[in-house]
Order: structure tokens, then C-alpha cells, then sequence
């Protein structure tokens, strides 16, 4: 993976850096610091009685980790994992506490810098879903990419809030979030 | 030098803490009319080291409280004063104060409890009855005791003529004239001369006796307070002299000691008294047996020699070293296993620590609601996960205030209905299977099943016309939102609600369940798993998955014949396994899994004890035993239903640990649902 | 380097005149009540006691007098660590064998000082 950096930031101005990954086509990005390694896919154990997105959990030297497919959390079709499936490690702090979850995505792009006033604030969606996790939507070489909040992707009340949704018979789409 | 006693700070609050809860605990020993004479001294202890401690620290309003408590108390030890009740109330409403107070010096305020002048105010109208007030030491006396000798001197340099006359035992107390006159030549120049007159002849002479006496002549500066300061500790067994002259002779001996060196010391910097602690009482630390790390030491030891041994034969191995490598393997499994357990043990605390609060809160309780409570507390020494301990302590206090509030009669009910006038809350921690059970009984009314069945309709908990057993109801009071309490009441807080406590118990990845009998009494256990240890576990396959079994709740496990199987109305399976019918429950369909199987007969059985019932789990097949280490998977992911945790695999892969309760939960609900009962309990 | 043993039931003094003690360059152990103070003197070496009155299990004077019973503490000075101004904890001390005082609350000065007072 190569770490080109965004060439022209303001020295004064706020920035974060950004990897950024691609699902069926599209480009998303997590803040760099959230992430603690990227890993071949490899077969998990899975969990009985949970959705399908939760593919299970492996051993990370030692600790347990969920595996979550992001394609399927936000409802886009499935695909068959190939070579270049890659699992990206995240860990943030999800109220005091530090969790370590992993997150199944086709490929990882590229890391960016991106000044904060880069960053556009994402449609206001229904209320029903709670917070977005989707934290804003910059433009990169001219490609829109999407940019999420991993404490948000790793917060579990989503998943009791999607066993609701399932139960609802409702397709959660990208836009209208968890 | 100057030191900082900042630092020591957050040691001494957590010592007053400490201090606070064993001054609580040996209050609640105490009776009138029956003073334990330990029990008082323990008490007069903890509030002298915290007055010792205040004092030293620079907390001076603190000491001058603790310094009025301390004097009450031992005059109670002394026996000049005869404990009442109202000592003891005073006592309980110090030891809260000061609990206050030391929460405000952990958090660097100032402010002094509200409560603290009133208290103060009682102790003095108590001890005004009793003249023996030993005076609090001031600032004062201990600058004059205290103090290293000030520079300020304005005098000039006078003559000082001593004699000195020692008390014969002064050497056995450690006392040596050479160190009182090395101080006194800091002060000037000094002249010494021995007086052997009175040495006795050597038949009679004891050596441990000072026989010696002398005449020192010094010229300083200093006052004479200093110069009786040196001999401070021998005055009183000595007979001492000092005369002043203001003419200054000339003191040239044959001994030297001609230094006229006047060492001017330093005016002492006031210790800075600023409190900077910034933490809570709160603490992250654990206090641990010596023993448990002892062991763990040796372990490591043992460890360490293995490995040496193994090095070793790595070095240069060949294949006939096979069976001492082997051998070396399987010490050093041990050994790892060993301190593994001894690692996992240190976190373990007795559950004591979470009880410490009920004790209190029962006496106070009892005594606001008119209720005679009689507490009885077993297996404190019942040792569980430092987190637990914590996570259990409000989901407790909750139970007792509950049982006190709702389940406990007044002295009255309970005379009309034929009891005894003292009411039993009986507590028991123990450790069961893999797991610690904690058991609240009390023997008051019991569960109003008639209230608690009209509110569960009324909050859309249950339904109208159903008929639910005796227990069904009783478990309603776990439902979210239920709550029998009208008013809001101070006592068992603003309902709060048993579903809270469930909740919190079940993140514990515990459960709670009631049982109940009518004017009897109620018992409510929590059952929380040992997650931090290592288990002994059967793996299963169902499947192609492997799955792991506690081998502590298997019974037996058997491959079923034709015609063993019974189905019965409600579509259960059971089996008959000498004369009990035993439910059969198919794990791979509570797993939502594919099984290898396709006839009943073709897999295996294996009967499991959970609760006091058993149940047969369908397996496709069993594989070994082995040592599992529970890994939690709550840390990153959340509590799963019908698994009590994970462990890694020899070959790396994670497998997951069944939690038979759980199924068993689970299979109960969904046929309740299958026959149209609500369930009232999320599965 | 002389060695020091500071006995006293409370954590917060033993660590302050631990830590003072040390800072003036002196060897020094702890020990939490009378009876680990007096196992602990008659296994090491020390050349000053310094020990808190008022503790559980073995009292400060019970200390002094069982040390010096001691044939390697007959002579060797003991501080008492008192709060108790009143002369009577004083006076038993020395009749049990003390060889001074140190009065409670104390700062960490004067505490050096006095210990330099024996240890010379």
C-alpha cells in the first residue's frame, strides 16, 4: 500500500489523515489513527444468531475480535472474497472502553490528508436510525469518498438497533444509517 | 532539603478509606452494656492514625476534628466513660463525615463537610462532662519541641557551665552522652571532662551501668532552652546543672577539638501544605496478598528453570532426547498453567468487599422502617474478579434495600402472623461449578403476587387472559419498566427497578432468578461465571464447528437408541435415563446450525446439569478435553445468547464456550412463543 | 549505611518517613505492627528503631521492651513516634527502654534531624 500523502495543506489549518478502502465501487475512509493493522481475509468462527453482517470472531494474538462485513452492514450485495479482501483492525473508544473490531472490506486504497474544511457534513437523515455513522463526504481527485466514524461503525447499540430494523423488514441502505 | 509530602498524599486517603470501613464494621460490633474492650481499641486506632496522619500531612482542620472523636474514644477505652448508644450514633455520623471529608481532600477542596461543626459541637457538650481533656498539641508546642535550633539568635557568645550526671540505665535506652555532646560542639566550641570519681571497683561493677559522669564547658551563643534541649530525652533520669557566665575564658585543651565552627542551620521551610491530589478515592489499584505474590514468584521460578532445561536440550537435540523434551514439554505446560491461575487469582478479591456496605445500610434501614433485622452474612471469604466485585456492589445494595423495604414485615405484621419478632436477611456467596452463586434470602412476606400480576397487565407485560404459573409472574418483576412502587420512595430509589439489576448482571454475564412462597420469604440468586479462569472443557462438534462444553455441569453422555425417545404434547423430546425423563434439546437448531446428522440415534447425547434440572444436548459427535481459557466476548463485542465466552484453540482458531443456562432460557421462550405465551423475558 | 526500622501501623507515615529517611541517605525497612516489628529486628541489623505507639497486635512499649530483651538491641537506640503529648505514654516508653521521642505531627526536617541526633 502505498502512502501518498495530499500535497498542498495550509499550515495553519486543522487536518486529519484518512485511509481510504473501496466497496462495490465506492470509496471510503477512516481516520488512520483508528487503525491498528489491516489483515488478509481469513476464516472466523462464527457466532450463532446474528446477523449476517457479523461474520464471527478470530484470534488476534489472543484477544477475541469480531469480524464485520461492512459490505453487508450496508446492505450492498454480496461478494465472493477473493485475494484481495482485506480485513482493516480498528480500535477506538466506545464509551471509556477500548474495542478492537475488524472490518471486511474489498480493498484498501490509499491514506490522505485532508484538511477539515475539506470535509462536508452529510445529508440530515431521519431520526429513527440514531447518529450516522457517516462523519462527512470529501472530494478526492475528484471522486466523492465517504468518510466514517469508527467509534460509530463499533458502537453496538447499531447492532441491537439492526436486529429492530431486520425484524422491520427494512433494507438498511448506506444513506438512511444506524 | 526540602521534601515534598504531596506524594503521600493519595496513600493516606486511601488508608483513611481503608481506616473509615474497619471503623464502621467494628461499630456495628459494638453494644452497650458489653464493651469489647479490642473492638473499642481498634476503633481508637484508626482514629488516631488518621489524626496522626492529618496532623502530618498539613490537613489541620481534619486533625483538630479526629482530635475530639480520638479523645471521646479513649476515654471509652480508658473506661472514664461508659458507651451509651448515642456514642455509637455519634460515631456512625463521624465515620460518614469524615467519609465526605476525605472525598473532598481527594478531589484538593478546601470545604469541610456541613456536618462537621455539629458533630464537633456534640463531642464537646459529651466531653465537657469528663475533665480529662488532653490537650491538642498547637502550633505552638510543636514548635518548641519540635524545632532544629534557630539562627536567631541575638545573644552574644556566653559561657555555659555543665554537669552532667546521667542516670544509671541511661545506655540501656539507647541513650549515649558522646551524641548529646556532638550536639552541643554543633553549638559552639566545647570542653569535656570526665568525672571518674564514682566508678566502682571492678567486683562490683555492672557494665550496663554509667558510672561516669562530666563537666562540659561551652562557649555559644545559644540559650540555655537549647542547651536543655540536647539532654531533652535524659533529663529526667539525670541530674543536670547549667550555669551561664557572660565572661568567656579561653578553652584550649590537649583534646583539640578547637573548632569554633557555629553552624547557623537553616530556618526550616514550612512543608507546603497544598493539596494537589487530583484523584478520587476510586482507586485503580488492587491491594494483594503477600502469599499470592509469593507464589507467583515461586512459579515463575519454576518457569524459568524449565525453560533453562529446555534451552538446553534445544542446544543440541537429537531424536533419542525425544522423551526428556517431551517430559520438558509437559512441565512447562504446567507451569504455565499454574501461573496462570495464580495471575488470574490476583484480581480475585473476597466478595467481602462488595458486602462491606450492607451491614450499615441494613442497621439504618431497619431502624428508619421500625423493622427488627437480623443479618447474617456467610462466605465473604468467596473470592471473584476485582470488576465483578465492583459491578456487583449497587445491584446488591439494591436487593437488601428491596427485601427491607418490600419483603421485610414490621415487628407488628410479623407478631399477628405468628412470626418471630426479628426478621432473618440471610446473605451466602459460594462457589458452584465454574461459577459463584450469591443466594439473598429473607423471610419476610414474600413476593404480593397478586400486585405484581394486576401491574404486569396493566404495563402490557402480560396478558389478560392467560394463566401464568407462580414463577412465570415472579419473573415479571425483572421486566423493563416494571416497577410496584407508587411513590417514589428514598429508600429503594426511584424504582430503579429489578430490571436494572438484571440488566447489570447479566453484563456480568451472570443472571438473576427469584423464588418466592407466600408469608414465607424470598430468595433472589445471582449466578455470575468465573469468566477470568480456566475451565476444563468438552469439545463438541456440531456440524463442522466445534463448540465447548463445561465439563464441571456434564453428567454423563450416551448414544441414544430407537425407541428411547419420547416426544410429548408440546412437542419436546425426552428420554428416559433411569428413572428420570430427561428433555432433549438439539443444540445445532438453538445454534441456527447445520448438522451432520440425519437421524437422531446417529449422534450423541450428552446429559448436562444446569440449575438443578437436567437436560440431554444432541451433538453431532464428541472430540477431546482440554484445558480452555475463558476469553471474554463482551470486551469487543457484546454478550451473546447461549455463550458464556471463547477460548483459543490449540490450532489458533477461536471456539466458542456454550452457556447451558442460556439454552436452556432460550428453548424455554421460543416454545412459550410457539404456544402464544408472551415472552416476558428477551431472549 | 546505617539501616533504620520504621515501625507504624499506618501506610501514609510509614511511606513519608520511608521515603524521608532515605532521601538523607539511610538504609530503611518497614514493618506494619509490633509483632512483624519485632521480627524484623532480630532478623536484620539495624541501628535504629523508630516505632509508632498506638498499633494492633503488639503495642510500641511492648515493642521496646521485647527489643530490648534483645542481646543485638540492648543499646540501640529507639525513637517512639507519639501524639500523645500527655507525659504518661512518655514516661512508659522510657521505662520500657525508649531513648527519645518523636512528637506526631511531625515534618520531615525535623524528623532527619532527630534521627541525626542518635545516628552520628
Amino acid at each position: 500500500m502505498e502512502n501518498s500523502m495530499q500535497a498542498d495543506i495550509d499550515s495553519g489549518e486543522q487536518s486529519t489523515q484518512f485511509l481510504t478502502f473501496i466497496m462495490a465501487d465506492e470509496e471510503y475512509g477512516v481516520e488512520i489513527l483508528d487503525v491498528q493493522e489491516i489483515r488478509g481475509w481469513e476464516p472466523c468462527t462464527e457466532i450463532p444468531n446474528m446477523p449476517q453482517y457479523v461474520k464471527g470472531v478470530i484470534n488476534l494474538r489472543g484477544t477475541i475480535v469480531p469480524i464485520v462485513d461492512l459490505r453487508q452492514k450496508f446492505g450492498l450485495d454480496n461478494i465472493e472474497y477473493s485475494t484481495t479482501t482485506v480485513v482493516i483492525v480498528v480500535k477506538v473508544l466506545v464509551e471509556d472502553k477500548s474495542k478492537v473490531m475488524g472490518l471486511v472490506v474489498d480493498a484498501v486504497s490509499d491514506v490522505h490528508t485532508i484538511a477539515h474544511s475539506d470535509i462536508n457534513l452529510p445529508p440530515q437523515l431521519g431520526q429513527d436510525y440514531g447518529p450516522s455513522v457517516i462523519r462527512g463526504l470529501v472530494s478526492i481527485n475528484n471522486k466523492m469518498v465517504v468518510l466514517l466514524s469508527s467509534s460509530l461503525l463499533l458502537d453496538l447499540e447499531q447492532f441491537q438497533n439492526i436486529e429492530k430494523i431486520k425484524g422491520h423488514n427494512t433494507q438498511p441502505s448506506i444513506v438512511a444509517n444506524d | 532539603m526540602e521534601i515534598d509530602l504531596k506524594q503521600f498524599h493519595q496513600v493516606f486517603i486511601e488508608e483513611c478509606v481503608e481506616g473509615l470501613e474497619v471503623m464502621e464494621a467494628e461499630l456495628l460490633k459494638l453494644t452497650p452494656g458489653a464493651v469489647d474492650n479490642e473492638v473499642i481499641n481498634t476503633i481508637f486506632r484508626v482514629a488516631h492514625s488518621i489524626k496522626g496522619g492529618a496532623g502530618t500531612f498539613g490537613f489541620n482542620q481534619l486533625t483538630e476534628f479526629t482530635h475530639v472523636a480520638e479523645t471521646l474514644l479513649d476515654d471509652l477505652r480508658a473506661g472514664t466513660l461508659v458507651l451509651i448508644d448515642k456514642h455509637i450514633s455519634l460515631f456512625l455520623q463521624t465515620v460518614d463525615c469524615l467519609r465526605e471529608w476525605i472525598q473532598l481532600l481527594a478531589c484538593d477542596s478546601e470545604s469541610i463537610p456541613d456536618i462537621a461543626e455539629d458533630l464537633k459541637h456534640q463531642y464537646n457538650q459529651l466531653l465537657q462532662l469528663d475533665m480529662n481533656q488532653p490537650a491538642l498539641p498547637n502550633d505552638h508546642d510543636i514548635s518548641v519541641t519540635g524545632s532544629t535550633r534557630l539562627a536567631t539568635n541575638v545573644h552574644d557568645d556566653g559561657y555555659w557551665l555543665i554537669h552532667f550526671i546521667p542516670g544509671q540505665d541511661i545506655l540501656k535506652q539507647g541513650n549515649e552522652p558522646r551524641l548529646i555532646f556532638a550536639e552541643l560542639q554543633e553549638m559552639g566550641e566545647l570542653k569535656v571532662t570526665p568525672k571518674i570519681a564514682e566508678i566502682p571497683l571492678w567486683e562490683v561493677l555492672l557494665p550496663e551501668d554509667i558510672y561516669v559522669s562530666w563537666e562540659l564547658e561551652l562557649i555559644s551563643n545559644i540559650s540555655e532552652s537549647q542547651i536543655k534541649e540536647a539532654f531533652e530525652w535524659v533529663e529526667d533520669d539525670s541530674k543536670i546543672t547549667i550555669i551561664h557566665s557572660n565572661a568567656v575564658p579561653n578553652l584550649k585543651t590537649e583534646e583539640g577539638n578547637t573548632d569554633r565552627v557555629l553552624v547557623v542551620p537553616e530556618i526550616t521551610q514550612a512543608v507546603s501544605k497544598k493539596i494537589t491530589n487530583k484523584q478520587s478515592t476510586d482507586t485503580n489499584s488492587i491491594r494483594v496478598s503477600i502469599d499470592k505474590v509469593d507464589a507467583l514468584i515461586n512459579m515463575v521460578g519454576e518457569l524459568v528453570i524449565t525453560q533453562a532445561m529446555l534451552g538446553e536440550l534445544g542446544q543440541d537435540f537429537s531424536a533419542d532426547k525425544l522423551p526428556e523434551l517431551k517430559k520438558g514439554l509437559i512441565q512447562l505446560s504446567q507451569h504455565t498453567r499454574e501461573m496462570q491461575d495464580s495471575v488470574m487469582k490476583i484480581r480475585m478479591l473476597p466478595i467481602q468487599f462488595s458486602f462491606n456496605r450492607i451491614p450499615r445500610m441494613v442497621r439504618d434501614l431497619s431502624d428508619k422502617l421500625g423493622k427488627n433485622v437480623l443479618l447474617r452474612i456467610k462466605g465473604e471469604e468467596t473470592e471473584l474478579d476485582k470488576i465483578m466485585l465492583e459491578k456487583l456492589s449497587d445491584p446488591l445494595v439494591h436487593l437488601v434495600r428491596n427485601a427491607l423495604d418490600h419483603g421485610i414485615e414490621t415487628i407488628e405484621e410479623r407478631k399477628l402472623a405468628g412470626k418471630s419478632d426479628v426478621a432473618c436477611l440471610d446473605i451466602t456467596a459460594f462457589h458452584q461449578g465454574g461459577e459463584i452463586i450469591i443466594e439473598i434470602r429473607d423471610d419476610g412476606r414474600g413476593l404480593n403476587r397478586a400486585k405484581i400480576h394486576a401491574k404486569a397487565i396493566e404495563k402490557g407485560i402480560a396478558n389478560q387472559d392467560q394463566h401464568y404459573s407462580n414463577s412465570q409472574i415472579d419473573e415479571f418483576i425483572f421486566a423493563p419498566g416494571f416497577s410496584t412502587v407508587d411513590t417514589i420512595s428514598d429508600i429503594s430509589g426511584r424504582g430503579v427497578g429489578m430490571d436494572v439489576v438484571k440488566r447489570n448482571i447479566e453484563s456480568l454475564g451472570g443472571d438473576i432468578q427469584v423464588e418466592s412462597k407466600d408469608g414465607e420469604g424470598s430468595c433472589f440468586s445471582i449466578r455470575l461465571p468465573l469468566t477470568l479462569s480456566i475451565m476444563d472443557g468438552q469439545l463438541i462438534k456440531i456440524g463442522n464447528k466445534t463448540y465447548i462444553l463445561p465439563i464441571m455441569s456434564i453428567i454423563e453422555s450416551l448414544q441414544l437408541k430407537d425407541g428411547m425417545v419420547t416426544k410429548l404434547a408440546d412437542q419436546t423430546e425426552v428420554f428416559k435415563l433411569r428413572d428420570e425423563f430427561i428433555p432433549i434439546i438439539r443444540l445445532y437448531q438453538v445454534l441456527n446450525h447445520d448438522t451432520n446428522l440425519e437421524r437422531i440415534t446417529d449422534g450423541l447425547l450428552v446429559v448436562v446439569e444446569s440449575g438443578s434440572n437436567k437436560y440431554g444436548l444432541l451433538v453431532d459427535d464428541l472430540a477431546a478435553q482440554q484445558q480452555v481459557v475463558i476469553k471474554n466476548l463482551e470486551d469487543n463485542f457484546m454478550k451473546v445468547s447461549c455463550v458464556s465466552g471463547a477460548t483459543i484453540l490449540g490450532n489458533g482458531t477461536v471456539a466458542l464456550i456454550l452457556d447451558i443456562a442460556d439454552i436452556v432460557k432460550r428453548i424455554t421462550n421460543e416454545r412459550r412463543q410457539k404456544q402464544g405465551l408472551r415472552a416476558h423475558v428477551a431472549a | 549505611m546505617k539501616r533504620i526500622l520504621a515501625v507504624d501501623d499506618s501506610v501514609s507515615i510509614r511511606e513519608m518517613v520511608q521515603f524521608t529517611l532515605k532521601q538523607a541517605g539511610y538504609h530503611v525497612d518497614s514493618a506494619v505492627d509490633g509483632v512483624d516489628g519485632l521480627e524484623k529486628a532480630k532478623m536484620g541489623n539495624f541501628d535504629l528503631i523508630i516505632s509508632d505507639i498506638n498499633m494492633p497486635r503488639m503495642d510500641g512499649i511492648s515493642l521496646i521492651s521485647q527489643l530490648r530483651n534483645e542481646r543485638a538491641y540492648k543499646f540501640t537506640p529507639i525513637l517512639m513516634l507519639t501524639t500523645e503529648s500527655g507525659s504518661d505514654k512518655k514516661m512508659a516508653g522510657k521505662s520500657a527502654g525508649a531513648t527519645g521521642w518523636i512528637v506526631k505531627p511531625f515534618n520531615p526536617e525535623k524528623l532527619i534531624a532527630t534521627v541525626q541526633k542518635v545516628l552520628r
